[in-house]
């Protein structure tokens, strides 16, 4: 069954220069206990897919169309967050799907005890008293794997390393027992050798918890170590969906071909000695062209990509893979 | 790693200790704050014990009405029975003695009397009860209306914080003073009303201090991180920003009670302040204005006094400036 699935969605931001693009029309599923990955270069709008999730988009930001169907947990009938109003919105954050972010160094409340801000998340969706609360929050603390919990739950964010602070993150992203935990670049901002820690970490807990993940990231390394499937976005689109295995044994678009061969462990780098990359740049989102939009920096690019909109797979690839020419097809 | 759990007032302490001068100064501050709640044992005509007919009483500490006709000074060479003992200064500020009009300083009037022969350093004693209230009422309430406009015009931006912004200007286009003298003029002048018109119009700086704040801290991700746990806007302002947002208008707040403190002086001195038979420092300065030739002590006196508080709160002030700086911190 899934617990989320999201048809047609489309982000806009309107700005003073035109309208950006930064989700246009993008449909995926997310069944339960499932981790999805989602892959794409900076700017490409994998963010901006996360806050449209949660409905946080600032303003000039703006759902303009789709529909976010998320499963009801006592029945079979599915709710569409686009739809609730502001407040039964709150309270399908924390609650149902929680969000990590990635600078773990500012995303906590400097004034407040990283205890307090446990605390905080639990009142947020249950009524507890103090002192279960407070036994909640040192629980919460061991399950993250911080040491001398008792202790620690009276810090205040400065006092702890990134990595800690990165754990207490997701120690109050799921201190609610969330259905679907959204981790955007989670490991980012993180030291390469807490980096594996960190996903260990959100491995096993969504394990534990049974949650749905969706980790968002540019690091095909991680994507292949956590995801069971793999979202590809470009330009506000996604351009090819498949099982990990299937994208990273047999990439079809030209996009996650190029993106694959950017990996330092598969590039050739005896002949020229330095690291492939894709050439050009993410087109301007305001002015995006007609038809493909990897069409300036696709080496098979033919008369037909600038013509129309691509179809979701059109070369019958049976997964899909929104290109028209599928190199080797 | 330094210690366990230190508070973040913990951190901002620390500093303002370096701060030496603002550190004596608040001691200071604390101690007129004592002054001022102890006035009635400090300052009084009724003795502080009463040993009377073979009963203790504490005529100082009691609001009955019989001891209000007792003249106990008299009570104490007349009558050989009994006992009791004076606060250090035996006077009541609204004691009008004319057999002692105008004294310099002398051992029965530490600090001289005034031209209706009242206690002068009674008179700073209770004083110090209105200058202080003045000063922290008049605040508080610029705090609050500040803190809110601020808030709300940070927060929602837009046509909200256009419409803010533009009434703190039309508030800062006029001066301060007169437009507490005017309004006086209109609602008479009594503590309250002092208090309420400083307080109206004082409000504009930390109005836009908050603003400011706000703008700075609400694109921060851990506002961010609270809307997405699903907490309301109310709580996210109430409970993430302004905490974050507050430490300038503590160091605004202080030079703001200065300058109420030095407003209501200014006030009184000019007669527009409270009324004659309450006790206070702008009062004594505003009596001394027939007697400057004749009675030093009359201006000298509440003049020290003000000076000094103003200087020591201005002092607090730049001592928190710095303790919260982080640019300053060793």
């Amino acid at each position: 069954m899934n617990v989320l699935e999201v048809k047609n969605l489309a982000s806009h931001f309107f700005t003073r220069e035109g309208v950006v693009k930064a989700v246009d029309g993008v449909s995926f599923s997310l069944g339960a206990g499932e981790s999805l990955g989602l892959v794409g270069e900076s700017g490409c709008g994998k963010s901006m897919l996360a806050l449209s999730l949660l409905r946080l988009l600032d303003s000039p930001g703006k759902i303009v169309s789709g529909e976010m169907l998320l499963a009801n947990p006592a029945g079979n009938e599915q709710v569409d967050l686009l739809k609730l109003s502001t407040s039964a919105m709150r309270a399908v954050r924390g609650r149902r799907i929680a969000m990590i972010f990635q600078e773990p160094m500012t995303s906590l409340n400097p004034v407040y005890t990283i205890g307090d801000q446990i605390i905080e998340a639990v009142s947020l969706h249950e009524h507890l008293s103090k002192r279960e609360m407070k036994k909640k929050a040192i629980e919460m603390l061991k399950l993250v794997g911080i040491p001398a919990a008792e202790k620690r739950v009276d810090d205040y964010p400065h006092q702890l390393s990134g990595g800690m602070r990165q754990r207490v993150m997701i120690s109050i992203a799921l201190s609610c027992k969330p259905d679907i935990l959204i981790a955007d670049e989670p490991t980012t901002a993180l030291d390469v050798t807490i980096q594996a820690q960190i996903l260990e970490l959100i491995l096993e807990l969504k394990e534990k918890l049974g949650m749905a993940l969706i980790l968002i990231s540019h690091d095909l390394g991680v994507i292949a170590e956590v995801a069971e499937r793999v979202l590809i976005m470009y330009a506000g689109k996604i351009v090819e969906e498949g099982k990990t295995s299937e994208i990273f044994d047999r990439p079809l678009h030209p996009y996650t071909q190029g993106l694959m061969n950017t990996l330092p462990e598969r590039a050739d780098l005896r002949h020229k000695g330095h690291l492939p990359t894709i050439p050009g740049h993410v087109p301007s989102l305001i002015h995006l062209p007609l038809g493909c939009s990897f069409q300036e920096r696709c080496a098979y690019v033919q008369t037909d990509c600038r013509q129309q909109p691509i179809p979701d797979d059109p070369c019958h690839t049976g997964r899909l893979v929104r290109c028209l020419h599928v190199p080797g097809i | 790693m330094k210690g366990f759990s230190k508070r973040y007032s913990a951190v901002i302490w620390k500093q303002f200790r370096y701060h030496r001068l603002a550190y004596v100064c608040w001691y200071f501050i604390l101690f007129l704050f004592c002054v001022a709640l102890f006035a009635p044992v400090l300052a009084n005509d009724k003795p502080l014990v009463w040993k009377h007919a073979g009963e203790l009483s504490f005529p100082a500490f009691s609001f009955e009405n019989k001891y209000k006709t007792i003249d106990f000074k008299e009570m104490k060479k007349s009558s050989e029975e009994g006992w009791m003992i004076f606060p250090p200064i035996p006077y009541s500020p609204t004691n009008y003695n004319l057999d002692h009009i105008l004294e310099a300083p002398n051992a029965l009037h530490l600090l001289g009397t005034d031209g209706d022969g009242r206690d002068v350093a009674a008179q700073l004693i209770w004083g110090a009860r209105v200058s202080l209230s003045v000063g922290f009422v008049a605040v508080g309430l610029s705090v609050l209306i500040g803190v809110f406009l601020g808030a709300l015009a940070g927060f929602y931006g837009g046509v909200v914080d256009v419409v803010i912004s533009r009434l703190i200007e039309v508030m800062i286009c006029f001066p301060t003073f007169f437009l507490i003298l005017a309004v006086l003029a209109f609602v008479g002048p009594s503590i309250f009303n002092i208090m309420l018109v400083i307080g109206v119009t004082g409000w504009t700086g930390i109005a836009r201090l908050i603003r400011a704040e706000i703008f700075k801290f609400r694109e921060r991700d851990f506002i961010l991180a609270a809307h997405a746990l699903g907490a309301s806007d109310f709580r996210v302002v109430l409970r993430h920003l302004l905490p974050n947002a507050f430490a300038p208008v503590l160091v605004s707040a202080s030079f703001g009670i200065a300058g109420a403190i030095l407003a209501e002086a200014g006030l009184s001195f000019l007669g527009f302040g409270v009324p004659p038979q309450v006790p206070s420092w702008g009062s004594i300065l505003s009596q001394a204005q027939e007697y400057m030739d004749v009675a030093w002590w009359l201006t000298l006196i509440p003049g020290v006094a003000i000076f000094i508080t103003v200087t020591a709160y201005n002092l607090v002030g730049e001592g928190l400036r710095d303790a919260l700086d982080p640019k300053l911190k060793q």
